[in-house]
Order: C-alpha cells, then structure tokens, then sequence
C-alpha cells in the first residue's frame, strides 16, 4: 500500500461529478472545483451558508488553496483531512440514524439560503470527532423557487430504507447496503416491511408510496416536471425527520451485545487486563489504534484516554450500538465504533473495485488491540492461527493479543459440540505460529485468570 | 420552470410524489409550527425563587 504521505493523483473513487473531484497532491486531500459550480460555491461562501454549517460542526471546513489554476477550474481548495474513514454498512443504527438527522439538518439549513442539497449520499457524511459532518462542499445547488428536492430518493434509498429495516425487521439488514451501494431500492424495501408498519404515514409515504410512484413512472421518456413549493419542501423534509426520529432499534439480545456482563472475569482480573493493557500501550505510544473485537469499547477507552485514535470494531450490532451510544454520552472524540465481521470484513466495492476502500486497508494502524478475540478466530471460525498472524501482521507493527487457553470457559463453550482438532492450540502452538510475523517483547498472565497477554512487533 | 438536475437520478416518480403529497405535508407542518407558537405564548414563564434573605 502506498504510504499516504506520498500518495499523489486524482482520488480513484472521484470520477462521477462534473462539478468537481478529488486529488491528492503529497499525501494531502484537495478538490478542485470545477468553472460548471461556480455560482453555487460562490453563493455557498458568500450567503451566509458554509459559516453556519461550519459552526454548528455539519460540513469540514476548508482553506482556498493560491496558486496557478488547472485548466477547467474554478477554484483549488484544500478540506480538513479526515483521520478515518468508514462507510455506512459499518455503522451502528444510530450512526446511521445521526448520520440522516445531520442530512436533513443540513437540507434545512440550505434551503433558508437558497440552496438545496443535490445528493444526499450517505457516503457524503464521514464522523468526525464523534459526529456526522458533510465531506462534500460541492453538494450544494442554487434552489429556483418551485424545484422539487432532487436528492430525495436517494436519501431514501441511502438512509431511511436501511433504518426502518433494522428497525422494524432485523439489524442485520444493514449489510445489504453491501450489496447495493447506491442504497436499498424503495420496491425491495417497501416489499421486506411488516404489513403493520405499512400504515405507519411516514414509512407508508416514503417507502411504500414512493416505490410505488417510483414503478408507476419507470420507463418514462420525458424530464420529470413537478413544482414544489418551499412550504412543501419544508413539510417534506419535517416529515422525513420525525419518520427517521421515531425509528428505534429493538431491544434485542445478540450473542456479544451484553458479553462484558457476563464474562468469567473477575473484577480483579478484569482490572488486571487494563493495567496490562495500559502498560503495553505505554511502551508503543500509538498515535492511531485498531481495536479488533472491541465489543462496547471498554478497552479502546485506554487506547483513546492516552491520546490515540482508536477504530473500535465488532461483529456484534448491539455491542457496536453500546459503544458509540456511549461514546455520544461522554462527549469522546477520538473513538470510532464500527461493525466489522473479522471473518469477512468489508471489501473493496464499486466501480472497478476502487470506490469504496476496503476495511483492511482502512485500519491500518500503530497498534492493534486483539484481545478475547483468537479463539474466535482459530477455533469458531477455523483460521490457521499462522493465517491469523499474518493478517494481524498487515494491519500493523505493534500487536496487544490476549490468548485464551481451552481450559477457559469461553473455549469450553465453543468446543461442546465440536470434535477438538485444534491440536495446535496451546500457547506454544500460538506462541509459534505468531513468531513467524512477530517476536514477542513481552508476555504477562492475567491474575485471576488463565488468559495470557502478549506484546508483540512485527519483524522486519 | 423546474430545472432537471442531472448529477443524481431524480427519478421521475419521486418528483410525482413530491408533487403529490408536498402541499398536504407543507400544510401540516405550518399548522404544526403555529400550535407550537401559541402553546409557546401561554405557557406560564418561570417565576425567580425569593430572596431568603430579605
């Protein structure tokens, strides 16, 4: 992978605006604005409209870049650099539910100024310093009185489809915006929904109505024509946000989302855990962590409580949803909760492959955090330990790894109705494996437990 | 005159809809927002402790 500070050249995944795109120039973003977004971004920095979002920490912030203009170019500038980027199959439900409250907060906002938000992608919206902001400044069009909102299928599609699914069917629904990453179409949605909630007016109109609408028009030839008043627009864009407001995850138990109240740790060795952990961080002083099953983030609160970046995944929803519920609670900054599937995680998607990074590419690291993870790993999901280092080895040159004997409870569950062939399974058999990729710097037992904590670095 | 934007595939039928539903939303959001505004009016306002110490 190409280390980001020399990265140069047109962003791979910025190719489908004329208005503009995004480049890269010694491992900083740009964007260049192109002569056809003139008077919108003119009208954008001059109305009043980019100080207000702005300060109210809806859209990055940007500096005008001097300097000789490229042909075809209206302006140069130069966004806040984000530090992680995630994308919306890897939210909780209420990262995704904030995430479509912020785009309609922000469509509110333009239409006070004249302006309207020409996509509602909910790729557009990246968290930052624990909250949705828009990375796109060229989202936004001059409104002629009368225009229907253009984007508002695709906030559908993006945002309200995938929320009522989880919502009213199963979290798990989330992942088809794996699958269909222009969001879930309004028919197949409209189709997956629980007759009840079809009488609901908000996901009646939205889904529903629209697939309908949506089926009825298909095929036509001619340029839509509809006029729709700014008092319409407004009730349109109220409705969208009391439907999304009242739209809440079920109470479910999940097999992980409540795994830290239930764990055969004791106090005592669950605070001999942090101390470890406290220390091994200590000695690195990462300034970027990835937290590999983190569940509520308990562990990642040390990481990021000295000063790290710290991506905290799980492949729990409801351990995922806890985290960044907390995180919103105590006002952290440097936390970013994500649903990540160890055994399958997010894959590069799009347009040749390239539009959307996948997640190892992402997470690349000072550190990794991988505690009561490997059995998980080896033996639930059958991957050679060897395999586990060597991918635990691509992400970063520092590893914090908890190995968890047979003898554990937790092992003892996953193995009651499994034959054992995990014969290489024993700390010399992890110790050996891993020491193709890694030296150990130091190793230390859990008092209270029979789990055993390494330090590693990766060789060179 | 309603301008076609052609960056996001409005879809014609969502456009229809807009058309079709907006006046009644526009309606009752107004109507919401001038409730709010006189049950705003009335609400009785917060009287300030006395002084103990008078």
């Amino acid at each position: 992978m190409i280390p980001s500070k020399l990265k140069n050249g047109r962003e791979q995944s910025s190719f489908r605006d004329d208005w503009g795109f995004v480049f890269w120039r010694d491992g900083l973003i740009y964007r260049q604005v192109n002569a056809p977004a003139k008077d919108a971004f003119e009208h954008l920095m001059s109305s009043g409209l980019y100080d207000t979002l702005v300060k109210q920490g809806l859209l990055v912030r940007h500096e005008t870049v001097a300097g000789e203009l490229p042909e075809g170019a209206h302006v140069v500038i130069r966004p806040e650099q984000l530090p992680a980027i995630s994308y919306p199959y890897e939210w909780s439900f209420s990262q995704l539910k904030d995430a479509a409250l912020a785009t309609l907060k922000i469509q509110t906002l333009a239409l006070r100024h004249g302006m309207s938000l020409r996509d509602a992608s909910a790729y557009n919206i990246q968290f930052v310093a624990g909250k949705p902001r828009l990375i796109d400044t060229l989202s936004f069009e001059l409104r002629p009185e009368g225009q229907p909102w253009v984007a508002y299928q695709q906030f559908c599609q993006h945002f309200l489809a995938p929320l009522v699914l989880m919502a009213r069917v199963d979290a798990d629904l989330l992942q088809l915006m794996r699958v269909h990453i222009d969001g879930i179409p309004l028919p197949l949605a409209a189709r997956l929904l629980p007759i009840k909630d079809r009488l609901n007016f908000g996901l009646a109109t939205h889904i529903s109505l629209h697939a309908k609408f949506q089926r009825q028009h298909e095929g036509t030839a001619e340029k839509p024509q509809a006029a729709v008043s700014a008092t319409s627009l407004a009730g349109l864009i109220d409705s969208l946000e009391r439907t999304v407001r009242s739209l809440k995850l079920p109470k479910n138990k999940t097999q992980w989302g409540d795994y830290y109240d239930h764990t055969n740790y004791s106090d005592a060795s669950f605070e001999v855990k942090g101390k470890i952990v406290a220390d091994f961080l200590d000695q690195i002083k990462p300034r970027r962590v990835v937290d590999l099953g983190a569940n509520d983030g308990s562990f990642s609160r040390i990481a990021a409580g000295q000063g790290a970046l710290v991506i905290s995944s799980d492949i729990d929803p409801v351990a995922v949803e806890r985290n960044y519920l907390q995180m919103k609670a105590n006002g952290e900054t440097n936390l970013l909760p994500l649903l990540v599937d160890l055994t399958n995680p997010s894959p590069a998607l799009g347009w040749a492959g390239r539009e959307r990074q996948s997640f190892t590419e992402r997470a690349q690291a000072d550190a990794a955090l991988a505690l009561a993870l490997i059995h998980h790993l080896a033996i639930a999901a059958n991957v050679p330990l060897e395999q586990v280092a060597e991918y635990f080895a691509s992400l970063t040159p520092h590893l914090v790894i908890e190995f968890v004997p047979k003898s554990d409870s937790q092992v003892k569950r996953l193995l009651a109705t499994r034959e054992d062939i995990f014969r290489d399974y024993t700390p010399t058999g992890f110790e050996s494996a891993f020491a193709r990729y890694f030296e150990i710097v130091e190793r230390r037992e859990v008092t209270g437990s029979e789990r055993l904590m390494y330090l590693m670095r990766r060789k060179k | 005159m309603v301008r076609f934007i052609a960056y996001v595939d409005p879809s014609t039928g969502s456009f229809a809809l807009q058309a079709a539903v907006g006046a009644v939303m526009g309606v009752s959001f107004m109507m919401r927002n001038r409730v709010r505004i006189i049950i705003n009016k009335f609400k009785k306002p917060r009287s300030a402790k006395p002084d103990d110490t008078e």
